[in-house]
């Protein structure tokens, strides 16, 4: 496919993902960091949020699984987790860690784990939709090479 | 997992990256300084620092980011020296305020702020007490930080 087709695609894809509400406009401004010098900023960006955010969880899993829930924890893993999410621009995924954010403080048990569920639907969300990303940028790239 | 890469250089532990700073100095500024601003970041999240330092480095400021409060100590006792201090308030070894408070008595007379998507009450007042200067929303954009900036190249004169 011609690199404007592919680069229209994924501009069309980005503005899907920003009206549904998955994206925020600060994908734009990580986007604009994104030149030739750069040319996989992105594509490095988003693999390395989607990698800790893996961490995170899982981290989260384990914590609120255990007979004694450690809420100093749970805040501050579901606080690590809004503020990486933002940084891709995933408000909408950063709004639920900090719904997560506050049941842990509450030191409420049964809302922290409705609240992680919500987080994990939002997470697969926002893990497809980077991914598509990711793979129209590698498809860019690899059609610039 | 691949190494984090920001602007074709990997972001290194407090070190500048391999043939120049996370951000090509060869690629003209967006903003250029009446002085040489340098920043250092503090923050464990790998995201922010990543951001952090190509959005810095892009409006012409030097940029390291180290991972952790210990290892933003460890380079200023190494000598190193900067414009300008952002912490992230919410770090898990060494809060933001604990990490200042180190910073203060080792004789750090830069602004220092912190960075946070919220804060908590009585979290803003540690902080200011521990001798930070004020705060900055996360993650770091131009919207947040050129004022910043500005504020801070006046200053030096």
């Amino acid at each position: 496919m011609a690199r404007k087709d592919l680069n229209q695609e994924l501009n069309e894809l980005i503005c899907s993902f920003q009206d549904q509400g998955i994206l925020d406009d600060y994908f734009d401004e990580l986007k604009g960091l994104q030149d030739e010098e750069s040319p996989q900023f992105v594509t490095n960006t988003i693999t390395t949020y989607l990698g800790g955010a893996d961490n995170t969880i899982a981290e989260l899993t384990t914590n609120l699984s255990e007979p004694a829930v450690d809420y100093s924890m749970v805040t501050y893993l579901a606080d690590k987790l809004k503020g990486s999410s933002l940084s891709v621009g995933g408000s909408r995924m950063a709004n639920v860690c900090a719904e997560l954010c506050d049941a842990s403080e509450a030191n409420d048990r049964e809302a922290c784990l409705a609240r992680f569920e919500v987080v994990n639907r939002e997470f697969l969300t926002l893990q497809e939709s980077l991914s598509k990303i990711v793979q129209l940028e590698q498809a860019i790239y690899d059609d610039k090479e | 997992m691949a190494p984090a890469i920001a602007n074709g250089h990997t972001s290194n532990n407090g070190n500048r990256a391999e043939g120049g700073n996370a951000g090509n100095p060869d690629r003209p500024a967006l903003r250029y300084w009446r002085n040489k601003l340098s920043t250092l970041l503090v923050d464990e999240s790998e995201n922010h620092r990543i951001l952090g330092t190509a959005y810095l480095t892009a409006y012409g400021v030097e940029t390291r980011s180290v991972s952790n409060g210990r290892a933003a100590m460890e380079l200023i006792f190494s000598g190193a020296r900067f414009s300008l201090i952002l912490i992230d308030m919410h770090m898990r070894c060494m809060s933001g305020a604990q990490c200042v408070s180190h910073l203060r008595t080792m004789g750090v007379r830069s602004p220092i702020l912190g960075m946070t998507t919220f804060c908590r009450e009585g979290e803003e007042q540690a902080f200011l007490a521990a001798g930070g200067n004020g705060f900055i929303p996360k993650p770091l954009s131009p919207n947040n930080f050129l004022q910043v900036l500005e504020a801070l190249d006046n200053n030096q004169g």
